[in-house]
């Protein structure tokens, strides 16, 4: 198998857990995407310092959490110089009023009150569907400890979309 | 909603929560862009083409750069074993093939019998042989 193919095959694998782990960090979609790539190259040009194949994955997500964590700091900074909205282009445009942005603002709002590695583990178990067993080796924490974190990840999002699950089960 | 998943055998069912998931499932981009994880990975296989690029020069040159570097060491060496070897092979002339010249007194002394094949270059008046040559077979 070629490079290009070898490079194919992990960012096929790993591209869905990267933006959620990027997405637990920066709550935002753009800023999940553009740590996602940004994560894949810095990976890539890093390679050497992954001795352990077997260990890709954790240590992809380990540049993914610091690369997320840098760009909300960016962006924070950003934050403090007045740009015009016009220019941002990446501000909510008053076109967003379906049903399914009104959700996902409310799911944005309810995953920020959660600790950054309870959300990290209630995305990966919950959306990428990830065992337990998994986000432990992947976090390096025991599976105890996951299982506990996604314990309350889940009890305080319900708390939070209360009226999103009792819509749910009607 | 059709959601991938990473594995497809799934915890207990005991340890799922649907309702959850379902909900969930709103944060995926593909939701509403379906073609969305499609187009980043090729985003990201394609900015990752220049530093692939990149490695196999850094791979080429290193190899290039070691066969030289052998090519450094190896060719002197070369160079100064065959200088030696043609000094050797000047200033030391070989011993003619299968003669060896020795003197009378080693002969005596090593107990070799032998035959006197030539004639004695000189004789001394008074009957004794003084100069001889042997050949040892």
């Amino acid at each position: 198998m070629g490079d290009e193919q070898a490079f194919g095959l992990l960012v096929r694998r790993y591209t869905k857990s990267a933006y959620a782990v990027a997405y637990s960090v920066t709550g935002r979609h753009e800023d999940a995407e553009d740590a996602t790539q940004e994560s894949f190259l810095v990976a890539l040009r890093r390679l050497d310092e992954c001795r352990n194949p077997e260990r890709f994955g954790g240590w992809l997500l380990t540049i993914v959490r610091n690369r997320s964590r840098n760009l909300v700091r960016r962006e924070s900074l950003r934050a403090a110089d007045p740009i015009p909205p016009a220019a941002s282009g990446r501000g909510p445009t008053p076109e967003r009023e379906t049903e399914r942005s009104q959700l996902r603002d409310r799911l944005e709002a309810a995953l920020s009150t959660l600790p950054s590695v309870q959300r990290e583990i209630v995305l990966l178990h919950d959306l990428e569907g990830w065992k337990h067993r998994e986000i432990a080796e992947r976090l390096d924490i025991p599976s105890g400890t996951v299982r506990s974190h996604l314990h309350f990840a889940r009890k305080a999002l319900r708390i939070a979309l209360g009226e999103e699950m009792e819509h749910i089960r009607l | 909603m059709n959601m991938h998943r990473h594995s497809s055998t799934h915890s207990s069912p005991e340890d799922r929560d649907p309702e959850l998931e379902r909900l969930l499932g709103a944060l995926d981009p593909a939701a509403t862009d379906p073609g969305f994880w499609v187009g980043l990975q090729r985003r990201i296989t394609e900015a990752g083409r220049f530093e692939l690029a990149r490695r196999r020069r850094l791979a080429d040159i290193t190899v290039a750069g070691t066969v030289t570097s052998w090519a450094r060491a190896v060719v002197p060496s070369a160079v100064v074993a065959a200088a030696a070897a043609a000094v050797i092979l000047l200033v030391v002339p070989a011993p003619p093939e299968g003669e060896v010249v020795v003197s009378v007194e080693e002969l005596l002394s090593a107990g070799l019998e032998w035959e006197p094949s030539a004639t004695p270059i000189d004789e001394d008046p008074a009957g004794g042989v003084t100069f001889a040559t042997a050949e040892i077979f």
